[in-house]
């Protein structure tokens, strides 16, 4: 008797956050500055430079960035309905705007009419997602007095529906043109796209400033908020690259896109601590 | 004997419309409608889970709410102490009684047991009130005055004639609240005579003692293989959720599921003030 709320049998040893795992963010950093100085800039850039075979964005945007997302998601659904943080709700929504505009994105990449609706659907949901991170992290209401699970469940299904239906409806829009250009083939990345990518890109970055302070102001540091962390700054650190970027395919934008996907890596490592019982110390 | 029971149950139809509801919704929906007709059902339970009460409840909303009228047939309470107890959870046997829609019979094992004994008891207020639904307080106490070796024949004697009589039977079995499952349910094949088994237990969990009922069988019919919260409220038994959140609660060592405790880790990782809460 007496395993209710237990992590696990033993007590695990002091975690100590791995430095080396944090590496990646300046390797980023620096390799995008360093593209940047030496690539020639849009109007001069060749296509002999860009790699992007068709599908392979698809399969990499399913597996780092929407199943990943999906799986914080999924844990953000259990955690409000058994502890009722609000802050849960807003996580899982951010989690399943990004997996889900970038699962729809990664598939509509190589269309004939070029790769501006899904630079669109993309970057849109970005924006969407980190404006739900950011209000996460800046959260500071305790958990619902409402333990009814119907209603807890309402309230997940109607954030996590809205949070859908409005990416169906950016992706309608976007397809049929509704939407103002994002990218234009041969100019390059257009003023809106600029702005919408470069907050997407600064809200990332300073959420997971937030959560980091969090963090280390924390006794007892939890290795699952480490990891998110890290998460939220290689997602934001990654879009930020692709704003650089001279066009798709180019290696800035493979540098941001790695970035995302090792960002979309720590995102499931977070939710793998967790369920390992690992994650609180 | 035997073929004749099987020719009473057959021509019942055991059809869905014809189950025996319990009136506790959220039982009755575990037992996908209620109990089958004509079935041996074993209710299973330690002290103060609230056996006798649900068993009553059955009588009592079977007469009142579904026109079935019903027998209880104790050992071990007396007449007056059945009568105040009911009284207390709003139920007025007596009055059921006067309205020829229930009997109230006090008896002995003995008496029971004696060739003939189960006829001679039963056959006059069943064709009184044209009982279809039968509780037997307690197949424990019968057991006391019977050897271990012709306990199962005895019982299995009971049961074919409450079939015979076109009965629905609830039959009470007192147990302990052993975590052990085989320690829980009766020995001597008892099991196996009955129909269905439903069986309530205490559960610790979190330093609170919560009561737990589950449906182990249910022969011919699906029925929820959940373990469900209930309780003993002014009015009876009162069914809630699934202990879903929990795994181990029959071995005595509850502990959340793995996906729950990965849910609670994760709250925990992002909260502020990490108090748990649920």
């Amino acid at each position: 008797m007496g395993q209710v709320g237990q992590t696990s049998g033993n007590i695990p040893p002091q975690w100590k956050p791995n430095l080396i795992v944090a590496i990646p963010l300046p390797v980023v950093i620096i390799s995008v500055v360093v593209f940047n100085i030496i690539l020639p800039p849009p109007a001069q850039f060749s296509r002999g430079l860009a790699f992007e075979p068709p599908f392979l964005n698809a399969i990499l945007y399913t597996m780092f960035l929407a199943f990943t997302s999906f799986m914080v998601g999924y844990i953000s659904f259990k955690s409000y309905m058994q502890n009722g943080w609000m802050f849960l709700v807003l996580m899982g929504s951010g989690a399943i705007a990004w997996g889900s505009t970038s699962l729809l994105s990664g598939w509509l990449t190589n269309l004939p009419s070029g790769p501006n609706a899904a630079i669109t659907i993309s970057n849109t949901g970005a924006l969407v997602a980190s404006i739900f991170h950011l209000v996460s992290a800046t959260w500071v209401k305790g958990p619902s007095l409402k333990k009814d699970p119907r209603i807890r469940r309402s309230i997940l299904v109607l954030a996590y529906g809205s949070v859908l239906a409005v990416t169906t409806l950016l992706t309608v829009a976007a397809l049929e043109g509704m939407t103002p250009l994002f990218f234009v083939p041969g100019v390059g990345q257009t003023t809106l796209r600029m702005a919408v990518l470069g907050s997407a890109a600064a809200l990332f970055l300073v959420s997971s400033i937030l959560f980091a302070r969090r963090y280390f102001s924390s006794r007892s540091r939890s290795s699952t908020l480490y990891w998110y962390v890290l998460a939220l700054g290689l997602t934001g650190v990654g879009l930020a690259a692709v704003f650089f970027g001279r066009a798709p395919g180019d290696p800035i934008s493979w540098t941001g896109r790695t970035s995302m996907f090792l960002g979309g890596t720590y995102f499931l490592k977070a939710v793998h601590t967790a369920f390992k019982g690992i994650g609180i110390h | 004997m035997a073929g004749r029971v099987r020719g009473l149950v057959a021509g019942k139809g055991r059809s869905e419309k014809m189950r025996l509801r319990t009136g506790i919704q959220e039982l009755d929906d575990m037992l996908r409608g209620g109990f089958l007709p004509g079935d041996a059902v074993l209710l299973a339970g330690g002290a103060g889970t609230g056996k006798t009460t649900l068993a009553i409840q059955h009588l009592v909303n079977g007469a009142t709410q579904f026109g079935e009228n019903g027998i209880y047939v104790t050992f071990e309470q007396l007449p007056n102490q059945i009568y105040r107890d009911s009284q207390s959870l709003g139920w007025d046997i007596r009055k059921l009684e006067d309205e020829d829609k229930f009997r109230l019979i006090c008896t002995s094992p003995n008496i029971l047991l004696e060739d003939s004994g189960g006829e001679n008891i039963l056959s006059e207020p069943i064709k009184e009130i044209h009982a279809q639904r039968i509780v037997v307080d307690s197949l424990s106490h019968l057991a006391m005055f019977t050897s271990h070796d012709d306990l199962r024949r005895e019982l299995y004697r009971l049961i074919m004639l409450l079939k015979a009589k076109g009965l629905g039977s609830l039959l009470i079995w007192e147990s302990g609240d052993s975590s052990d499952q085989s320690k829980a349910l009766p020995d001597g094949g008892i099991s196996f005579l009955v129909d269905s088994i439903v069986s309530l237990k205490h559960v610790e969990i979190e330093s609170t003692v919560r009561k737990a009922l589950v449906v182990w069988k249910m022969r011919g019919s699906d029925h929820d293989k959940r373990l469900r919260q209930y309780e003993i409220t002014s009015h009876g038994i009162e069914v809630s959720s699934p202990f879903s959140n929990y795994e181990g609660l029959l071995t005595g060592s509850p502990r959340r599921s793995v996906t729950e405790e990965a849910a609670n880790n994760w709250a925990m990782a992002f909260a502020k003030n990490k108090q748990k809460h649920s």
